[in-house]
């Protein structure tokens, strides 16, 4: 099929946004945090004995992006531990989608399971869409799950003005700030830097030499 | 006396089966009128509609939804809903020619009946009306006076349609129209009873609306229709009740309940589901709310097979109000698969969704809901409460909450947590000398209290004997 120059660089730039798909697998004893920081499905199974699980979610949608965080998280076996929270800023025209099952199979008793979405929408015209779901087999667990959507805080903003912020930036800090309690929790030093980097990037829309800079 | 006890008690260790179910008796169905043969057709349905003499604009409307039914399929979401046999259920059955006015000249079989249920001890103790449904035809109905003076309109379906034709033409189907589901498209084309309310601007109705149904013939299927309208500044409570004999057969019970609430109006319209554990119950039911309006759905799912329930509100004006409690209870051989929908369309607009359930013995419960806030609806509050408790291991629970947010100035918070009884709570009350089971009774009653509390005083003791009686067959 003939392409023009502009198909091309369309057609790159939605095969890196295209959905990936990453499966975990956690066996006996073993404990894990897993950061996801990409669009895509992504299924965590905690397969053996006491297997614990941290799953840290960030997402920023911007433009007329329409992208999606699915994640399904099975516990397969006794005192099973998932600790999971996702949160994403969705701005401009763009959408956010935050699909989270967590499953609770019949052998899987003396599980503690906790998931929490939290979207901030930044703009007017963004749109967000959350649906935790859970199904639950056992009966000696204890589960819950919690899911927020809600704009920019008037208070915050209203109080990073009066220190002589203009809206803009207190907007991009405050949105910073939403994220960054996630990249905080993050155990790997490296891979926080680096989130941190991406967060930092990403919010104030800034290529990599300015932020190394500290700029 | 409680609205929904029975008179006669049987002190005989029945079948165990039915030692759990104290409504389990039947009555012969071989005099009835007119009795419908298994299956659906259009013929059928064209000679419901005559049998009714019923406006041409109401038999097309019926025939247009059958085709819509032949051509849906069941959802693929929900329950199980495999095993119904569309073509071995009989869609109509008729015990009595005319609506009767007084009790005295109901035929004494049906009089029997409804006498055990309690409806002749509600009217004692001075009900704002009754009207009780005897398989497919709203069998007696008392206004009271002073209702009729405030000209109030309550009636069963079938007589609303021949006395307030042009009112039913502008409402029916507009809320839920036949394509809606499968359910409601064979709603629409064989329905027969449910209510007909309308109250006039201003007027508030102080004692609730009450209404009965039940299915006695093996494979009956309840096809009610309600239409509420409140007109501006209204205020109504409608209870809804129901009960089925304990047989072996399925059961379809197939209701739609459409309710419109004008401009600063309240409507609250509570249902206590107690089906046999073969019925299955899909009922569709939505409100639609104007500006300032507020619309409460108090919904207790005990019986039944298999329920699919979801009470709507569009809360379409600006500051209209909803607000859905949620009880559902399943044990051995049930799925709960209840919730609600909240979708906000005008700006201002609140939410609250608040559910609690149980399972045990292997039962399942499912919470589905819906929010939706619109891209005109700013300014919105939504907040949904799930709690589920799981009484065993062989018990299930889901929640399966979807919330579309499509504005940013909205505040909108969910959250569901799912556990078994507490091993300290438990404790506790076993110290102070309670046996498990008491503590467990006790616990249960503790879990759905804030929901109870908001029935009318004789449901809400009647609901804490019913849940008693349901953890009496299970706990230990």
């Amino acid at each position: 099929m003939m392409r023009g120059r502009k198909e091309e660089k369309l057609a790159k730039k939605s095969k890196s946004m295209k959905s990936r798909k990453q499966k975990f697998r956690l066996g006996k004893g073993e404990a894990r945090q897993i950061v996801i920081s990409r669009p895509g499905n992504y299924e965590i199974e905690l397969a053996g004995e006491g297997a614990e699980v941290e799953v840290l979610g960030l997402l920023l949608t911007q433009g007329k992006e329409k992208l999606k965080i699915k994640i399904r998280l099975v516990h397969r076996k006794l005192n099973t531990n998932s600790d999971a929270l996702i949160k994403a800023v969705a701005k401009d025209g763009s959408k956010v989608e935050l699909t989270g099952m967590i499953k609770i199979q019949k052998e899987a008793q003396k599980t503690q399971a906790f998931l929490r979405e939290d979207v901030l929408i930044a703009s007017t015209r963004a749109q967000a869409e959350l649906a935790p779901n859970l199904e639950i087999e056992a009966d000696d667990v204890s589960a819950s799950h919690a899911a927020t959507a809600g704009k920019i805080d008037e208070e915050q903003l209203f109080y990073l003005m009066s220190r002589g912020m203009e809206k803009e930036t207190a907007e991009l800090l405050i949105i910073e700030g939403f994220l960054r309690e996630v990249v905080e929790k993050i155990k790997d030093k490296k891979v926080r830097q680096k989130m941190d980097r991406k967060v930092k990037e990403k919010v104030y829309n800034l290529n990599k030499k300015v932020v190394d800079r500290g700029g | 006396m409680s609205r929904l006890a029975p008179i006669g008690i049987r002190r005989k260790q029945d079948d165990p089966v039915d030692k759990a179910y104290k409504y389990g008796f039947a009555k012969s169905t071989d005099d009835y009128v007119f009795r419908s043969a298994p299956g659906l057709s259009l013929k059928k349905v064209e000679a419901i509609s005559a049998e009714k003499k019923e406006p041409g604009w109401m038999l097309k409307i019926r025939q247009e939804a059958f085709k819509v039914f032949q051509r849906m399929k069941n959802p693929e979401w929900g329950g199980d809903l495999s095993q119904i046999d569309y073509d071995s259920i009989r869609y109509y059955l008729k015990p009595v020619e005319r609506q009767e006015r007084r009790w005295e000249n109901v035929p004494r079989d049906i009089q029997d009946t409804f006498e055990r249920l309690g409806i002749p001890e509600a009217e004692r103790h001075s009900l704002a009306g009754v009207k009780a449904q005897y398989d497919s035809e709203v069998v007696y109905g008392s206004l009271k006076k002073d209702l009729e003076k405030k000209k109030v309109v309550f009636m069963g379906m079938d007589e609303g349609l021949k006395e307030h034709p042009e009112l039913i033409k502008e409402y029916f189907s507009k809320l839920v129209p036949k394509v809606d589901n499968k359910f409601a498209a064979l709603n629409t084309a064989v329905w027969s009873g449910g209510s007909f309310i309308y109250i006039p601007s201003g007027v508030e109705v102080q004692l609730p609306l009450q209404a009965y149904f039940r299915i006695n013939a093996p494979y009956a299927g309840q096809f009610e229709r309600t239409l509420i309208i409140a007109d501006e500044g209204a205020k109504l409570h409608y209870v809804e009740g129901c009960s089925a004999p304990a047989y072996s057969s399925e059961s379809l019970h197939s209701a739609v309940v459409e309710i419109f609430v004008k401009r600063g109006a309240r409507v609250q319209y509570t249902t206590v589901q107690n089906w046999y554990k073969t019925v299955y119950n899909l009922v569709t039911k939505r409100a639609w709310v104007e500006e300032e309006g507020e619309m409460a759905w108090t919904d207790f799912n005990m019986g039944s097979k298999l329920t699919m329930k979801y009470p709507s509100f569009i809360l379409a004006g600006k500051k209209a109000r909803g607000e859905t409690l949620s009880m559902a209870m399943a044990g051995e051989g049930q799925h709960q698969d209840a919730g609600s929908k909240a979708i906000h369309l005008a700006p201002e607009t609140t939410s609250t969704i608040t559910s609690k359930s149980i399972s045990k013995k292997g039962g399942r419960t499912s919470y589905r809901g819906l929010v939706s806030i619109g891209p005109e609806a700013k300014g919105v509050k939504s907040k949904v409460v799930c709690d589920a408790l799981i009484l065993d291991p062989q018990s299930r629970s889901d929640t399966y909450p979807t919330n579309k947010v499509f504005n940013s100035e909205v505040s909108l918070e969910y959250e569901a947590t799912v556990s078994k009884i507490g091993e300290e709570q438990l404790f506790y009350l076993m110290s102070r000398g309670l046996s498990e089971a008491a503590a467990g009774k006790l616990i249960v009653s503790g879990f759905v209290e804030p929901l109870v509390k908001k029935l009318p005083l004789e449901y809400a003791v009647e609901m804490n004997r019913l849940i008693d009686l349901q953890m009496e067959g299970g706990v230990g």
